[in-house]
């Protein structure tokens, strides 16, 4: 029970830190769940991160994924509860202040203040990304052609992200 | 959420964040099932790598593409980059690298141009 409260716990304030969106928590999350909590190793936590990129729906939904390997059902529950119930409030609360708020001089310099930081939020997800599961030669290769890919807009990102484990079938990498 | 809301207030905003996390919540569980039970055979394995390889290269074209069109002045730029630098290199706890790169960046906000 002590580690089901640490796991609702833990993705309760992840939720609160989310202000890149949920790349921008990647690096905190891979910390927690993989190094000080050991709920996942830092494979299982790209392949979650993965499968959850299949599903519809927001990429956090890693979430589901780790709550389930530590607690079974109930972990999954309250991990994606935990995860996206404060997210959401704010979203709902700032999606009722911010349109009377946002032609502020503050608020102008909040959202000027605060942009730069989401950004390097999200790199540093991605950085912790691309640690994780670039180990070698060919999962370099697909990670740029699928970077190239998707920048030319070649074809969604479904599609590359299947056709992405196809060539790991292929290549066996 | 925020759309749901203006739509039909907060019933409007559960039931978009429903709409929009439950499904594939549900889907994303029966894959996460079959991930532990099956333990995964030798053939999926490296598709699963394969997959996340190419994760790796849509995580770098968004945050790239975000970067490209929302960073403003070179200010903008070293905050963005000590950020990274605190989470991803550094491995500092992201709470506070967010209060830290928060006060520069405002500082930096603040100081006359050309400082």
């Amino acid at each position: 029970v002590t580690d089901l409260a640490w796991l609702t716990w833990t993705f309760l304030w992840l939720s609160f830190l989310s202000i890149g969106g949920g790349l921008g928590v990647l690096p905190e999350l891979q910390r927690q769940v993989v190094h000080v909590h050991q709920w996942v190793t830092a494979q299982q936590f790209v392949d979650g991160y993965a499968l959850a990129q299949l599903t519809p729906g927001p990429s956090m939904l890693v979430a589901v994924f780790i709550g389930y390997r530590a607690h079974g059902f109930l972990g999954a529950l309250l991990a994606g509860a935990a995860m996206f119930a404060p997210s959401s409030v704010l979203a709902a609360l700032a999606a009722r202040q911010w349109s009377a708020l946002r032609e502020r001089p503050w608020a102008r310099v909040a959202e000027r203040v605060i942009t730069p930081v989401g950004i390097g939020l999200m790199a540093g997800g991605a950085y912790t990304l691309l640690r994780s599961g670039v180990h070698d030669v060919p999962t370099a290769a697909i990670a740029l052609v699928a970077l190239a890919a998707l920048w030319l807009r070649v074809a969604p990102p479904i599609v590359v992200v299947v056709l992405g484990g196809l060539a790991g079938w292929f290549f066996g990498v | 959420v925020a759309l749901g809301y203006r739509l039909a207030g907060a019933r409007g905003a559960a039931a978009a964040g429903l709409a929009l996390i439950v499904p594939g919540g549900l889907v994303l569980l029966g894959l996460t099932v079959l991930y532990f039970k099956t333990g995964l055979t030798p053939d999926a394995r490296p598709a699963l790598r394969g997959m996340g390889a190419a994760v790796v290269g849509l995580v770098l074209m968004t945050s790239a593409r975000v970067a490209t069109g929302a960073l403003r002045g070179r200010r903008a730029v070293l905050v963005a980059l000590v950020t990274f630098l605190g989470v991803g290199p550094l491995r500092v706890h992201t709470a506070l690298v967010i209060l830290l790169a928060t006060a520069l960046s405002y500082g930096l906000q603040r100081a006359p141009e050309g400082s």
